[in-house]
């Protein structure tokens, strides 16, 4: 017998013992359950995401080469590529409306991150009353759209409201309408908006500053640091990740934007202030145009998706807690 | 109380005359063949059924049908109606989405304007057999029940009853007349000169005041259609009237008012321009007979208050009035209903000369059904009887709307918001019109080559 017929002798399976089987089987079936655990701990959430977000982007970009009026059934069928044709070579409107889209949410984004920041400052400093003070600011976070419009609309309200008064005084011709006039729309609407949208960033922000260790505050007030020094090496560093998230959601949000100034202008006027997502809904809700309409909305997800990837990346989001994209 | 959506989009059609139209036979719709369909279960289940309900223009009329609905169920105790109210603004998006899900209602107050789109999603019932079978044969207003049948098909199928009429009608403020000497205007030129003696914009006070937003372009059409004389939206070959000469100059002439003799009215829709009129502030407002309710509180009594038709327009003979057809309120009972036998008992109450003439009574529109017309309160309201006259009269020419464009109220929709854009000068009349009108010719073209 050669040295490895020993060896492969040596290492033959020694038959195991009736309970000893069972206690193996039982072992991989241990191992194989707790292999598959997080699979089937992720399924019903992939499930889920598979349901409300894959089904329906995949439906929208169904559509959007569709043709699909329910007010023109005789002419709906494939249309290949032509919505897409329509919507960037015919269609003045999509561009128009992808400029106000961009204006607006560079206008409240950027002023409602400077207001925020004042307030979440102010709110975080000791003062009397600090509790009323933060309630208050917060207040307009809690109300709907279509009530801030409510709210807005009696105060623009050239008879009852606040414009009326300024009529009454002489300060604006009589009968001014705000919302009516191409001048002045747009700043009507960033103010209404503005109103609702300040507080998300104060609430974010004084949540993040109250983060600050105060031993660094301490440390340079003691090194003879001034508000401005405090606030250019200590808090504006450590805000950074929460002014890039909040931005981000915010401008993602204020694209998205519907409720308000579709309910404050209805997008006008004519279509002054008609947004992507404004344009979106005409198409689709009030001309019955999904298939346009579809089209037009992957324009919107592609520039969203495209921009927030470009913007966690370039902004280097997470990098200093090392989960930077 | 005036319905703004019976307003929106197509509505006018038929309609030649209220109570001439008495006098014509509506037989030939009721019998049409084409429309043979029953709904299954010839009678009413024996259990109790739910049946629900939407009405087009929830809110304003929410307490009619709140009066209306006990009263059925009081003389139907197997049948619980289920009332569900629809803002006006958004009947037709409201109705696709339920269509579009499978759950639409089991019977629905539908604006003649909208029915177009909903017969096209193959959604409805046709109606014909069981009018003609139900004791309402004969008695609902034909030129509306021709209106009706136009609305939506040309085989005369009924795929919705009519209820209510409401024709366009010039609303003055006769406080403000009186003040200066002047009587509610029957010509657009004396129109025009009233506007601008009643305006004094010192002291908030303006001739007219105009609706901009939502709900702009059938009242212009209106408008456009008595001044310019139109006798036709289409020539015979199929292009559209709306940028003739003489309908550019009512646009540009009645656009170069706004900021003048109104307030800033750019932003206006029917609350709006309603809360303006009735501020008593306001000397003229065009509207239809829906607003006749609100009108009268606010202004303090009938007697302060005059409704008539549009004006006769400058380039009419003497007499001659061209009125876009009234528009019109219908119902109609829905194919996916499990109740259609109960639905059907519904419409047929709500059609009755009771609960019909109640209902237009507090509206102050024209009835559907031709029995109402003997009922006491018809003959004292003022802008009612004014209307009726003028559809009698021989020499109105009543001009019917192509309600049957399923593309109708889109293509008002899009006008509104041009229309906003000639008012803030970013456009012209002339492009309005242009636009308008070449939108209409491509809807037609589609309809007369077969696209339906």
């Amino acid at each position: 017998m050669s040295l490895g017929s020993r060896a492969l002798a040596v290492i033959e399976p020694v038959p195991l013992a009736p309970h000893d089987r069972g206690a193996e089987r039982h072992g991989r079936a241990r191992r194989r359950r707790k292999a598959l655990a997080p699979y089937a701990m992720l399924t019903p959430l992939v499930l889920l995401i598979l349901g409300f977000v894959a089904y329906p982007v995949l439906n929208v970009v169904y559509y959007s080469f569709q043709n699909y009026n329910v007010v023109e059934p005789f002419l709906n069928g494939f249309a290949g590529w032509s919505n897409y044709s329509t919507m960037f070579r015919h269609d003045p409107l999509f561009w128009t409306s992808l400029e106000f889209t961009a204006k607006w949410v560079f206008a409240e984004v950027f002023l409602q991150l400077v207001f925020g920041l004042v307030l979440a400052l102010i709110l975080n400093s000791a003062f009397r009353g600090r509790g009323i003070a933060r309630a208050l600011v917060f207040a307009p976070w809690a109300v709907s759209g279509v009530l801030t419009t409510t709210i807005w609309l009696l105060i623009y309200d050239p008879q009852a409201g606040l414009i009326g008064y300024l009529s009454d005084l002489g300060l604006t011709p009589h009968g001014f309408t705000i919302l009516a006039d191409t001048h002045t729309v747009f700043w009507a609407a960033i103010l209404a908006e503005l109103w609702r949208g300040l507080p998300f960033f104060a609430i974010i922000l004084l949540a993040d500053l109250q983060s600050i260790p105060s031993e660094l505050i301490e440390a340079a007030n003691c090194d003879g640091a001034n508000a401005w020094t405090r606030f250019r090496y200590i808090v504006a560093p450590h805000l950074r990740d929460a002014v890039i998230l909040s931005t981000l959601l915010r401008c993602v949000w204020e694209f998205n934007n519907v409720d308000l100034l579709y309910t404050l202008t209805n997008g006008g006027p004519g279509t002054e202030t008609t947004t992507l997502p404004l344009y979106i809904a005409r198409q689709a809700i009030t001309e019955h145009n999904f298939g346009y309409g579809s089209a037009l909305t992957m324009a919107g997800f592609v520039i969203l998706l495209v921009f927030s990837i470009a913007y966690l990346k370039f902004s280097k989001f997470g990098a200093s807690r090392g989960y930077a994209p | 109380m005036r319905q703004h959506r019976a307003w929106r989009q197509t509505r006018r059609i038929g309609t030649a005359v209220a109570t001439t139209g008495m006098l014509l036979a509506g037989g030939g719709i009721a019998s049409a063949t084409a429309a043979t369909a029953v709904p299954h279960s010839a009678k009413p289940h024996s259990s109790s059924v739910t049946i629900t309900f939407w009405d087009d223009n929830g809110g304003p009329r929410t307490p009619i049908y709140m009066h209306l609905i006990p009263m059925f169920e009081k003389e139907n105790p197997g049948i619980k109606v289920k009332y569900v109210g629809i803002p006006d603004p958004s009947v037709l998006e409201k109705y696709d989405t339920a269509i579009a899900g499978g759950d639409p209602p089991d019977i629905g107050a539908i604006p003649g304007g909208d029915l177009a789109a909903i017969v096209a999603q193959s959604a409805l019932v046709p109606l014909n057999k069981l009018y003609q079978s139900s004791p309402l044969n004969g008695k609902l207003l034909p030129t509306l029940l021709t209106a009706t049948a136009a609305s939506s098909s040309n085989d005369k199928t009924l795929w919705a009853l009519p209820f209510s009429g409401v024709p366009s009608t010039l609303w003055c403020n006769m406080v403000l007349f009186r003040a200066k000497h002047l009587t509610c205007p029957t010509t657009w030129n004396a129109f025009f000169t009233d506007a601008k003696a009643l305006t004094n914009s010192s002291k908030g006070q303006y001739g007219l005041t105009m609706r901009g937003a939502g709900g702009s372009t059938n009242q212009l059409t209106d408008e456009m259609v008595s001044y310019a004389g139109l006798t036709s939206y289409f020539t015979k070959n199929g292009k559209s009237t709306f940028d003739s000469p003489r309908a550019v100059d009512f646009i540009k002439r009645f656009a170069a008012i706004e900021g003048v003799d109104t307030p800033n009215d750019v932003d206006n829709g029917y609350l709006q321009m309603v809360a303006e009129f009735d501020s008593k502030k306001i000397g003229m407002m065009l509207h239809n007979l829906g607003s006749y309710a609100s009108n009268v509180s606010a202004l303090g009594g009938a007697s302060n208050v005059v409704g008539l038709t549009e004006p006769q327009g400058p380039y009419n003979k003497p007499g001659v009035l061209n009125m876009v057809a009234p528009g019109l309120d219908t119902y109609g009972i829905f194919k996916a209903s499990k109740n259609q036998a109960a639905d059907w008992k519904f419409e047929e109450f709500l059609l009755s000369a009771q609960a019909n003439g109640y209902w237009n009574q507090q509206v102050g529109q024209l009835p559907g059904n031709s029995d109402v017309l003997k009922q006491a309160w018809v003959a004292k309201q003022q802008p009612i009887k004014s209307m009726l006259a003028a559809l009698a009269n021989p020499k109105t020419v009543v001009v019917p709307a192509p309600n049957y464009l399923p593309q109708l109220g889109t293509i008002v929709t899009n006008m509104d918001t041009l229309w906003q854009e000639v008012l803030t000068k970013q456009i012209t009349p002339q492009q309005w019109c242009s636009t308008y009108a070449s939108q209409l010719t491509s809807a037609e073209y589609l309809w007369t080559h077969g696209h339906r």
